[in-house]
């Protein structure tokens, strides 16, 4: 810009230059003039020389003012023109007078013209600037709050983004602990399922044992009674003469499976076979125990009486020994507990327990709650202590009448009865 | 007729000799005849009666009265009553205080046969002061008197749970989880009995019930070889689990179904049917007690290679148990299968739906068995996303279950049918039955 506008300046430089030379040589001009013609046809040619020079002056002004490249240009041509006009005008001022008129009316014209535009571009320039800067303030102002919102719009989106990232743990959270936790569910699941194979291995573990057992024992029972029924049948076996039932020569396994137990068998006693249709039930029992139950009871709870006390002895007895009237009479007594027996012995210590057992368990605090607030009370003073008429000297002086003059003697009471030893000793470990 | 010329021996004549025969024929006769008539006898003969009982005279005569009292009082709650009008509890529980414990036994008899009618009844022989007698009994070593005592407690806390509270106070409890694997089978039977009686009422008991720690060892009885053990066993199970979902829990955790899903391959019959409905309740009670259950179906379905359990759930309900039995198990199904597609799956793919379906239409089963199986059905179809179960259901099903199955395929399928062409045509493929259920689907 510098470089192209450097061209230019040295023209106008130039032009300026020029302008000067010329208006001195008007100068000399008029000088010659003044000397040469003082009357009114100086005037005449007089008036052209002043307007030229007029015209000069401004031009050069102009130069200096103005320094755009268009005006230069267009300065270029007027000033050529006004220095044709002037060389014309040396030559003949009075003929070229019209002409001169002309171009500085035309000179004038464009430079009020310019002025004119000049000022009108320098008002455009300041409310341009004025605009600029208003323009500038408000668009600020615009660009300020647009920030400040998308600022905040960033800020809510980001909390909002944090508080799903709480949200999202604390729901989790709060859902798996209280709700529903598919992996505890899960271990849950295969715990139960461990567990019942376990008891389902063992129970069927436990109802083979069983079985194996319970099949044993009617073995058992089985062949007891088998060997029972052959000891009670052993009038079956066969004799060295005579073959028995069992033993038919003309059924073919000879000695067959019963005779062979027959033969193993130890016959019953006679004792014992009559123990055993002693043990059968009459009528009345079999209508009376109609369950196993009563049976097995009475069997089984038969005491073993004591042996009998012969009562023919009587007074032959041998020894330092009681009578047996005495003794009958002291087996037969019917037992009277005191109440010391009756009770257990450790009965004062079983419901100590008890009770303190069941202290414990209806007990429903350990600790008694306390208020978590210690209230500030205000002292309230007894009624007694700040009354205006004092307090009784009863219950913290004394405790007794203490007028003497009423006693009727003043020894002390003696004691006439002697004391209750149990009562004396109450308290006292020695 | 009999009963006529027995009375006025008994009323005339006190000489003891005669009294045991008597009696003992008396109390037969009572016993094998039902008539309320045998009141007019027993106004008459009671106090005879109780005097015997209440006198300090030979064992086997009270024995005998007693053995008189439980004939009488066995057939009806007013013959009950009568004998409780005479004032023969007060004499029985005297007895009960008896030495012998074969008089204990007759007289604990007695008292249960007494309780057992109904509540007015059992609550008269608790204010009787028995219940406590009859714990003692429990506890001494004769195995018919344990029985007997037992089965009266039993029959005592059936009623109510003011009279199982009673029985629970008197700390029965502990000495009937004692005897839990007591060899004896008929013991057991008793005390199971006992137990589920005391545990049914409410949830407090069942806890106290199981707070005995009965436990692992009840399960061990599952597998009993006596079937009315078994069953009881079973009942005490499902009285329990009932009650709330920790206690069902409890028994899931202390590997209860598997036993019970055992319990029910061993048994046949009625025996089945606690067991059933334990299942059932444990199901119903939460969604993870039901999906635990199904695991454990499962797991015992893969250990068997054949699906033996679930077979024989399905001809259980073909047709070849009684109206009761399938009734229940529908229940139990529809329990299971209401919680979760997954639960709706577990079911549905054993083919269950269409036997609950069949007993449903079956003209000939009973009203119970067709509502609960159209209430299972409806459970299930509501969960099941299971295509491949639903289709054989929509030729067959009548509107009102019609309706389920097709809002199902409603929302399995895509809304616009074209989206995904395979099931477009295999839901073409079913065009017969495709018209009536768009029908359907437009309404």
């Amino acid at each position: 810009m510098c470089n192209a506008r450097c061209p230019v300046a040295e023209q106008a430089l130039g032009m300026r230059r020029l302008a000067l030379v010329s208006m001195a040589a008007i100068k000399t001009e008029r000088q010659n003039g003044d000397f040469r013609n003082p009357d009114g046809v100086k005037k005449k040619s007089c008036q052209p020389i002043i307007r030229r020079e007029e015209a000069l002056i401004l031009v050069s002004v102009h130069f200096k003012l103005q320094k755009t490249a268009e005006f230069y240009g267009f300065c270029m041509s007027t000033f050529i023109q006004a220095f044709l006009l002037f060389s014309l005008t040396v030559l003949d001022a009075e003929d070229q007078r019209n002409k001169e008129f002309q171009a500085t009316l035309k000179i004038q014209c464009w430079f009020r013209g310019t002025k004119v535009r000049a000022y009108l571009r320098f008002l455009h320039y300041c409310a341009t600037t004025i605009q600029r800067h208003y323009r500038g303030h408000k668009g600020r102002e615009i660009y300020r709050r647009l920030v400040q919102e998308n600022l905040t719009k960033m800020r809510i989106d980001f909390y909002n983004k944090q508080a799903t990232i709480i949200q999202k743990f604390w729901r989790g959270y709060y859902i798996r602990k209280y709700i529903y936790n598919y992996y505890s569910r899960k271990r849950y699941l295969e715990g139960v399922l461990t567990k019942n194979k376990v008891v389902r291995k063992e129970l069927e573990e436990f109802a083979l044992k069983s079985w194996q057992e319970n099949r044993l024992k009617k073995d058992l029972e089985e062949k007891l009674v088998k060997e029972m029924k052959a000891r009670k049948t052993h009038y079956f076996v066969s004799t060295h003469q005579i073959s028995g039932v069992y033993n038919s020569p003309f059924y073919p396994p000879q000695p067959s499976a019963k005779e062979i137990e027959l033969r193993n068998a130890r016959p019953l006693s006679h004792r014992s076979r009559r123990k055993l249709r002693s043990q059968l039930p009459s009528d009345a029992a079999e209508i009376l125990n109609q369950s196993q139950s009563i049976k097995i009871v009475s069997s089984e709870y038969r005491t073993v009486p004591l042996p009998p006390i012969s009562m023919k002895s009587a007074g032959k007895v041998q020894g330092p020994f009681r009578t047996p009237d005495e003794v009958w009479q002291q087996r037969h007594k019917p037992l009277s507990p005191s109440l010391r027996v009756a009770t257990s012995y450790l009965s004062a210590e079983d419901s100590r327990t008890d009770m303190k057992a069941n202290e414990w368990v209806t007990r429903l605090i350990d600790d008694k709650f306390v208020p978590f607030t210690h209230r500030e009370r205000p002292y309230d003073p007894l009624l007694h202590t700040t009354s205006q008429y004092g307090s009784l000297p009863y219950g913290t002086q004394h405790f007794r009448e203490e007028d003497q003059e009423r006693h009727i003697t003043p020894s002390r009471f003696q004691t006439v009865v002697s004391p209750i030893p149990v009562f004396e000793q109450f308290g006292k470990t020695y | 007729m009999i009963r006529f010329n027995y009375t006025p021996v008994l009323i005339d004549c006190h000489a003891k000799q005669f009294f045991f025969p008597t009696l003992s024929k008396l109390g037969s006769v009572y016993s094998f005849q039902n008539t309320t008539e045998a009141t007019v006898v027993d106004v008459q003969t009671n106090p005879d009666l109780l005097e015997i009982l209440t006198e300090d005279c030979v064992v086997f005569y009270k024995k005998a009265a007693a053995f008189v009292l439980r004939a009488v009082a066995k057939h009806s709650p007013q013959l009950a009553q009568a004998v409780v009008d005479c004032g023969a509890l007060d004499a029985l529980v005297i007895c009960l205080e008896e030495f012998d414990p074969g008089v204990k036994e007759a007289a604990a008899w007695a008292l249960g046969y007494i309780a057992r009618h109904n509540a007015e009844l059992s609550q008269a022989v608790v204010d009787a002061g028995a219940v406590p007698l009859l714990v003692l009994c429990i506890q001494e070593p004769e195995m018919p008197l344990k029985r007997i005592a037992a089965s009266a407690l039993s029959d005592i806390c059936k009623h109510s749970p003011e009279l199982a509270q009673t029985v629970v106070d008197a700390g029965a409890i502990a000495h009937l989880a004692q005897m839990i694997l007591n060899p004896d089978s008929k013991l057991k039977r008793h005390i199971f009995s006992a137990l589920s009686q005391i545990a049914k009422h409410s949830v407090d008991l069942a806890e106290m019930v199981v707070e005995a720690e009965i436990f692992p060892a009840v399960l061990a009885c599952l597998k009993d070889e006596d079937e009315y053990v078994k069953k009881n066993v079973a009942t005490l199970i499902r009285e329990i689990a009932k009650h709330t979902p920790e206690l069902a829990q409890l028994i899931t955790n202390a590997g209860g179904v598997g036993a019970v899903v055992d319990y029910i391959n061993d048994s046949k019959g009625n025996v089945r049917l606690p067991g059933i409905m334990m299942l059932g309740y444990v199901a119903a009670h939460s969604e993870t007690l039901a999906m635990s259950g199904v695991v454990v179906l499962a797991s015992i379905l893969s250990g068997n290679e054949d699906d033996r359990y679930m077979q024989q759930r399905i001809t259980e309900l073909a047709g070849n148990e009684e109206d009761h039995i399938q009734a229940a198990i529908a229940w139990a199904l529809g329990q299971i299968g209401r919680h979760t597609p997954e639960h709706a799956k577990a079911v549905a793919v054993t083919n269950v739906l269409q036997s609950l379906l069949r007993c449903y239409l079956n003209t000939s089963s009973s009203e119970d068995l067709q509502a609960k199986s159209k209430k299972a059905l409806t459970n299930i179809l509501q969960k099941c996303v299971h295509l491949a179960a639903l289709e054989p259901l929509l030729k067959d099903a009548p509107p009102n279950i019609l309706k389920h199955v097709v809002s199902q395929f409603a929302k399995v399928l895509p809304p616009r049918c074209g989206s995904t062409p395979t099931v477009c045509n295999k839901w073409r493929t079913k065009e017969g039955t495709g018209d009536q259920s768009r029908q359907e689907l437009d309404a």
